[in-house]
């Protein structure tokens, strides 16, 4: 998988102590949360959507909620990334009704500013946002609950357990909606040899995740 | 199912994953002013069970009554009824232009600035004895029907949507083309001509539809994808004399004068610094200013303690552009008129409206660009 988490280290505050101190109303501690997981957010966020511009936008609003939610009791640190995980698929699926809530502070941040040969970065963006786009064909064709697990699990690389937390249901029944997932991904696919042998491939790996607790 | 989707569905494992944020640093520090500004000791328990009902859904509700009860006076032309009664609730508002990205931000007086561009301007050679043709990109949000432009309820310029709409100059105030659209923003391509003998030429096209999000897209298919998109919607050419220009030919470049000359045309701008931004687009939209008018035109906007400067920005045309600003409210409603000048010669890039409050006459999120001129 592609979704990298940055790793922590014994110097650097965890996760609990930096949304302990934010919650208290330390900027520099959100900030600090913002910048560690970020880019697993953006990742799933563009996945969700195929879409790099609104991806950037969509983080911004997961990051904008967390903050607007902190006092629920689903925002406990030893969950944070699956909760924020979460938090995005309920905005990538509302995202016009998301986006506006927030418009005014998004509408404080400046341009986007391309790095680079922005030709070229802008051909490659455009090719990933194509074949995110094919990918998502089919996986819209799921049930929307089946897309939830089966988004957090594979591409969010969550357990079934951080999956249910983030959706906020029971872990059997993550577990269930996982392998239906499984099961319906499967005969979309049947048409095809080499798809059907590439989901083959996708789902062990999903199961091998399934099976290392985090 | 084609072979290339085939192609990519191997990769549904490891779907292309995310490259750095290109507004990192930024979205960093619009989280950390919220956090400042919003923390008061404790967590918002307040917050909890409104976590899936935004504030909005009720005044959205209040303007849909409202949109009801007025319908034999308000049309809300392509406006209400095709974005918020839609059941998925993809499209509840009127499209509106994306935000070039601090429109609406704060900013200090430009007066230096200006000053500085004033003396870069005056240096650019002057072309004379030649035809002019001034082309631009212009979208204007609609309004209501049977309420004109400048009687109070919607600023002047705005003008019924698509924005296939062009109320300038020519003194044109309909010219709606296709059927009234919902989902899209729609400029219209414009050319205007002056030629050497006095003539006056007005070629217009449909431009290309642009749409905020995805689901105005897809609400835009489902309509089946109205509009005038590159159709030709005006070609006249009129003979000479027969055109009323608002503003002389022979500008003079001295700054009182030039100022004169706007107040004329607009008097808000005697005491208004957003209607003296809407008097220097008006000129612009009728003439290619000499570098020594231009200057002297920056000059009067250099002296206008009211036009702030909102910085560097890339503008519809994908140019850098500096962008000055003033707030205005005597349209009636809460607009900020933004100028967009060539940072190297102080060219006139581009002019924009944005709406930065919700009124209750039309069904835009605030801030909301209304209006649009990219001169090309």
């Amino acid at each position: 998988m592609s979704v990298v988490e940055e790793e922590t280290t014994a110097r650097e505050p965890s996760d609990e102590q930096l949304w302990s101190r934010a919650r208290r109303g330390d900027p520099s501690a959100f900030g600090d949360l913002f910048t560690r997981h970020a880019h697993t957010v953006y990742t799933f966020c563009f996945r969700l959507t195929a879409n790099w511009n609104t991806a950037e936008d969509l983080t911004t609003v997961v990051f904008l909620e967390a903050w607007r939610r902190r006092g629920e009791p689903e925002a406990n640190v030893a969950t944070l990334v699956p909760w924020l995980l979460g938090i995005a698929s309920q905005v990538a699926r509302h995202s016009t009704r998301a986006v506006r809530r927030h418009r005014k502070l998004l509408a404080k941040l400046p341009p986007a500013v391309v790095d680079g040969d922005p030709t070229a970065n802008a051909a490659a963006r455009a090719e990933t946002e194509q074949q995110m786009k094919q990918i998502l064909r089919v996986f819209r064709r799921l049930p929307q609950r089946e897309q939830e697990v089966l988004a957090l699990c594979v591409w969010g690389e969550r357990t079934t357990a951080e999956a249910a937390i983030a959706l906020g249901i029971p872990v059997g029944t993550a577990r269930s909606r996982l392998a239906r997932a499984h099961e319906h991904l499967r005969r979309l696919m049947e048409a095809s040899t080499p798809a059907r042998a590439a989901a083959g491939a996708g789902l062990a790996a999903a199961r091998a995740r399934e099976a290392t607790p985090r | 199912m084609t072979s290339s989707t085939i192609l990519r569905l191997e990769t549904i494992e490891s779907p292309p994953s995310g490259q750095p944020l290109e507004r990192g640093p930024a979205i960093r520090a619009l989280l950390e002013s919220v956090v400042r500004d919003t923390h008061h000791g404790a967590a918002p328990a307040g917050d909890r069970g409104r976590a899936g009902r935004p504030r909005r859904t009720r005044r959205q509700v209040a303007r849909l009554g409202l949109a009801t009860a007025t319908a034999s006076v308000l049309a809300i032309a392509a406006l209400a009824v095709g974005g918020v009664l839609r059941p998925d609730g993809g499209v509840a508002q009127a499209a509106t232009p994306p935000l070039l990205g601090h429109e609406v931000a704060t900013g200090d007086p430009a007066g230096t600035m200006l000053s500085v561009l004033a003396r870069q301007a005056a240096t650019t050679p002057t072309v004379d004895g030649v035809d002019t043709t001034i082309r631009t990109e212009r979208w204007s949000l609609a309004v209501t029907v049977g309420v004109l432009p400048g009687d109070g309820a919607a600023p002047e310029g705005a003008a019924p949507e698509g924005a296939a709409v062009e109320s300038h100059g020519e003194g044109s105030a309909s010219g709606v083309v296709g059927p009234p659209v919902t989902t899209a923003v729609i400029p219209v391509l414009r050319e205007f001509t002056r030629h050497e003998d006095g003539a006056v030429s007005v070629h217009e096209v449909g431009g290309e539809p642009q749409f905020p999000t995805d689901a105005y897209r897809r609400a835009w298919d489902d309509a089946g994808r109205p509009g005038p998109h590159g159709s030709v919607v005006r070609s006249d050419t009129m003979p000479p004399g027969s055109y009323a220009f608002a503003f002389p030919a022979d500008l003079p470049a001295e700054p009182d004068r030039l100022r004169e000359l706007l107040e004329s045309e607009r008097p808000d701008a005697a005491h208004d610094a957003g209607a003296l931004l809407l008097a220097v687009h008006e000129l612009r939209h009728e003439q290619v200013l000499s570098g020594a008018v231009l200057a002297g035109v920056l000059d009067v906007l250099a002296a206008e303690p009211g036009v702030i400067e909102l910085g560097r920005t890339t503008d519809r045309a994908g140019r850098t552009a500096i962008a000055v600003a003033a707030d205005s409210e005597v349209s009636g409603w809460p607009v900020r008129q933004v100028l967009l000048l060539d940072p190297e010669d102080g060219l006139i890039l581009g002019f924009e409206q944005v709406l930065t409050a919700d009124v209750e006459t039309v069904d835009v999120a605030a801030p909301a660009v209304i209006d649009y001129t990219t001169f090309q």
